[in-house]
């Protein structure tokens, strides 16, 4: 009886864990893709500041983030972000263009891990 | 997380599918939801050891999952025997009577070395000795032998002998044993005593173990008389 107990307050634990974790990776999500459509197709004078925003609101994410999201995403996402700001600072378009598509698609993919789906689960 | 815990509970139902489709030849002495989550387990915590790209989290929150779900499901077959049948085997007799049930034996894709092995297994090595065999749903054979091929028992031999109890470990390498002590009703003084009474001291003994009825029996410590 006790372990059942155990087990029942373990299952309370868990879903808790599980749908906090799911409502905090979709913010992130969220705040991520705004961030995106509010940087310009061309670079603009806000350009850096903007990236750099994005980028700095990410650094505070990884470390939560990567408690349930495969290092692999979050490295991508890193990865696509620096190149973001780096093409913003020297005005390479086709640069920044990629780097904005690669981090559209690497955010994506942490939230399609996150949300029940056929694709995902098989 | 959600789509983890998801591919935990899809995959623990088809391995179970799988294992008891499979039949009793695979399980080994676990019921099929234990030899399930074994198999799970010990191969989920694993990853995160073995590949640090893992968070930690892909191990735990499918262990904890399993966990939950071999809890849960044994609860549930005890108040609903008939779902029983769906997870697990239901017990096979392969002889009954003395008479080999062949049409069993195919069933269960056993061949029968495999069922003279495990017969012999059981202390019984002719087939003709045996009255019924059942295999169990953990897999193993319980091996009845035609009653003139039992030993007597005190019983038929009408004997009187008494039921001496189980023997306890009392002390051991130094250091009484709470436990032993409680379940043969005496304490640490009595055992000091009945030691004395023969001449003996603990600390030339390894062990003491004794029963309710108060037999001892010790171990010296090597080296010492």
């Amino acid at each position: 009886m006790r372990a059942f107990i155990i087990t029942v307050i373990l299952l309370a634990v868990l879903l808790g864990t599980v749908t906090v974790n799911h409502v905090y990776i979709k913010e992130v999500f969220h705040n991520m893709e705004t961030a995106l459509d509010e940087l310009p197709d061309v670079l603009a004078s806000d350009c850096l500041e903007k990236t750099l925003a994005l980028e700095n609101y990410w650094e505070k994410q990884v470390d939560p983030v990567s408690l349930s999201v495969s290092y692999t995403i979050v490295d991508r996402i890193c990865e696509h972000a620096a190149t973001l700001v780096a093409c913003a600072e020297c005005g390479d378009l086709y640069g920044y263009r990629t780097a904005l598509a690669l981090l559209r698609d690497a955010i994506g993919d942490m939230m399609r891990f996150e949300t029940p789906s056929i694709g995902a689960l098989l | 997380m959600t789509t983890i815990l998801i591919r935990t509970l899809i995959i623990y139902v088809v391995l179970i599918l799988i294992m008891r489709l499979m039949g009793k030849r695979q399980i080994g002495e676990l019921e099929v939801t234990d030899l399930v989550t074994t198999l799970l387990i010990s191969e989920i915590a694993s990853l995160p050891i073995t590949n640090q790209e893992i968070p930690l989290s892909y191990a735990v929150i499918p262990m904890v999952t399993l966990l939950i779900l071999e809890v849960f499901s044994s609860v549930i077959l005890i108040r609903f025997p008939k779902l029983k049948n769906i997870v697990s085997a239901r017990p096979t007799v392969i002889i009954n009577k003395g008479k080999l049930d062949q049409h069993a034996l195919r069933d269960l894709r056993i061949s029968l070395d495999e069922l003279m092995s495990e017969i012999r297994q059981s202390g019984v090595t002719d087939l003709s000795e045996v009255e019924c065999a059942i295999l169990e749903k953990n897999g193993k054979l319980t091996v009845l032998p035609k009653a003139r091929f039992l030993p007597p028992t005190a019983e038929q031999l009408a004997l009187d002998v008494k039921e001496e109890g189980l023997m306890h470990i009392v002390y051991n390498n130094g250091v009484f044993s709470r436990v032993g002590l409680e379940l043969i009703g005496k304490d640490s003084a009595w055992v000091e005593k009945q030691l004395k009474r023969r001449g003996l001291t603990l600390q030339e003994l390894f062990c003491v173990t004794a029963n309710e009825n108060g037999k001892l029996f010790w171990i010296p410590k090597e080296g010492k008389k």
